[in-house]
């Protein structure tokens, strides 16, 4: 299968979003749909790495092609990840069924 | 006595070893705000049990909206939990719905399931009513 597609999920803090789908962008994601949401972190483990988690999160999901994945979580990481202010969690899933706008094929 | 009691006990037998299971999906459907509750009636006449809905922002690129004709970014997502042999189905009703118009369009994926905990809750979400 040719189109196979991967579903790339992403919590951060929020307002961190923008920043999430520029990175995605520039590496050919077409759009993504972001959630508010609320964090429940592990107070322990928030003093134990001295780090504070802030509850209000935006989570993101953004369908790619499967050739595209790494560069776009990539791109994601080095903007957002755990390491930044955004602290972004990212994990991909293999989507079995895809139904909507096909790809525009690049010339 | 106690071998008595023994005997009386029906055999326990695990309800994957006595039914045929059939695989489930996460269908996460994504389309514009307001119209969830169309395609929550398609999935209700399909047998889905079980369908959550929740609101969200679309972030696709100007290009694409303008392609689309869309410029109201707002969305409604519906995570519902549907069995493998209604997916064909449901993929046909999903791409008639999202060619209706250029207002009507939305994405739809779906993800599978490795694990549910509970017989009731398996039974619940495939709709098994002659179990």
């Amino acid at each position: 299968m040719d189109n196979e597609k991967e579903l790339i999920v992403c919590i951060i803090n929020n307002g961190f979003s923008d920043l999430v789908m520029d990175a995605a962008r520039k590496e050919g994601a077409k759009g993504g749909t972001i959630f508010h949401a609320r964090g429940t972190g592990n107070l322990e483990m928030e003093k134990f790495f001295g780090i504070s988690i802030s509850p209000e999160k935006e989570m993101i999901l953004i369908v790619v092609a499967k050739e595209e994945r790494d560069h776009v979580v990539n791109a994601i990481y080095k903007e957002a990840g755990l390491d930044t202010k955004g602290q972004g969690i990212i994990f991909t899933l293999p989507v079995s069924d895809f139904v909507g706008p096909q790809p525009i094929p690049r010339h | 006595m106690k071998a008595k009691k023994e005997e009386k006990q029906e055999k326990f037998v695990p309800y994957e070893k006595s039914h045929k299971l059939e695989k489930m999906k996460l269908f996460v459907i994504i389309v514009p705000f307001g119209q969830a509750q169309t395609i929550e009636k398609y999935l209700f006449n399909l047998g889905v049990t079980a369908a959550f809905c929740s609101t969200g922002e679309g972030t696709g690129t100007r290009e694409m909206y303008e392609v689309l004709g869309l410029s109201d970014s707002k969305k409604q997502a519906i995570f519902t939990i549907v069995k493998e042999s209604i997916v064909p189905q449901l993929i046909e009703k999903l791409k008639h719905r999202f060619s209706v118009s250029k207002y009507s369009k939305g994405i739809a994926f779906s993800v599978d399931i490795t694990s549910v905990v509970g017989v009731s809750i398996y039974k619940y979400l495939v709709n098994n009513r002659e179990v």
